[in-house]
């Protein structure tokens, strides 16, 4: 074992985890001590620094956050919501009734494309709320930052989306708690405890986190610590 | 006037080791600075993350020295108090101290019976 140099993973971790102006002088201090310090156990230490360094860093960039994850957190816990709501315009519209009317694999297809719409729309509006609520903060109209941060949450939001697809194919309805969501309000959908587990509001939570984690620096701000 | 936003424990024991270290201020002996004087471990990462908040508020500034091999070609990052951070340093010791000297007193008040 070469012990001139440090633990091959720890520093790949500390190259593509920390952020470019800290990496750099971190990684050489470590080094340099890590050669040429006096250390007992000089893996175990330049482990625990690497470790302490990254989570540190996890942990500002979550503080620097705050306002995108507790806004997440809240739209999420609308999903049961807008689902009921979505539900029962579907029932109500003349298109969900020449939708059912289809042949196989038609039918599957518009069902298919009309879940994603729907719950497309929800994400949609829940970042449009939070960006323009941004925007009118700084005083800045920027529609192309706009566009720009809700079609950068659509490729995660299709991946995401063919999770429950996946799920439901692995466990087949007649699984958890079924909820009739005719017999519930909007109101009754975020308040019912059944819908707590909802793995749509997770599903929301992370497309949501995802779509808005980058939003200042896409709508040209930068109040972020780090981008001075 | 002074800025009224105070240091905290860490970011001041931070400033006192880079006026101390001068011109050599840098990740490494800030942080052995640190430990020599508290007596236990104190990581880089956490030097530096306290360095950039530092930095942020205008008390530090950074500037890059040239690459060396034992550094595997990375430069190392000095730092150097600036004035708004000097003032921020005697502003804190002005307000410490009046409390350090007002204890006394307080310990006389608190041996009173009631």
């Amino acid at each position: 074992m070469n012990h001139s140099k440090p633990p091959f993973i720890a520093a790949w971790m500390l190259e593509h985890w920390m952020p470019d102006p800290r990496n750099d002088a971190l990684a050489g201090d470590l080094l340099e001590e890590f050669r040429g310090g006096r250390l007992d156990r000089k893996r175990a230490w330049y482990w625990r620094q690497v470790l302490v360094a990254i989570a540190l860093n996890c942990s500002e960039r979550i503080l620097n956050r705050r306002n995108v994850m507790l806004f997440a957190v809240l739209w999420s816990m609308l999903s049961p919501a807008w689902l009921v709501l979505s539900a029962n315009a579907e029932v109500n519209t003349r298109a969900f009734g020449l939708m059912v009317e289809l042949d196989f694999p038609w039918s599957a297809i518009c069902a298919i494309a009309l879940s994603l719409a729907t719950s497309l729309i929800f994400i949609w509006s829940g970042m449009a709320l939070y960006l323009v609520f941004l925007m009118v903060a700084a005083r800045s109209f920027n529609l192309r930052g706009l566009a720009r941060n809700l079609f950068r949450a659509l490729p995660m939001f299709l991946a995401i989306s063919a999770v429950p697809y996946a799920l439901s194919l692995m466990f087949p309805p007649g699984h958890g708690v079924a909820i009739d969501r005719r017999t519930l309000t909007p109101l009754n959908a975020i308040t019912d405890p059944r819908t707590w587990a909802m793995v749509e509001r997770f599903f929301n939570l992370c497309i949501v986190l995802y779509g808005l984690w980058k939003a200042p620096r896409l709508l040209g701000k930068a109040p972020e610590r780090q981008a001075r | 006037m002074a800025d009224r936003s105070y240091l905290g424990e860490f970011e001041l024991m931070i400033l006192l080791a880079v006026i101390r270290l001068g011109e050599e201020a840098y990740g490494v002996p800030i942080s052995h600075e640190l430990e020599a004087h508290r007596g236990r471990d104190v990581s880089v990462g956490s030097v530096y993350a306290a360095l950039e908040r530092l930095e942020a508020k205008g008390l530090v500034s950074s500037s890059l020295g040239d690459p060396t091999p034992e550094r595997g070609g990375k430069a190392k990052r000095y730092f150097k108090v600036t004035s708004a951070g000097l003032r921020q340093v005697r502003e804190t010791r002005r307000v410490l101290s009046k409390l350090w000297h007002a204890l006394p007193a307080i310990k006389e008040k608190a041996n009173e019976p009631l």
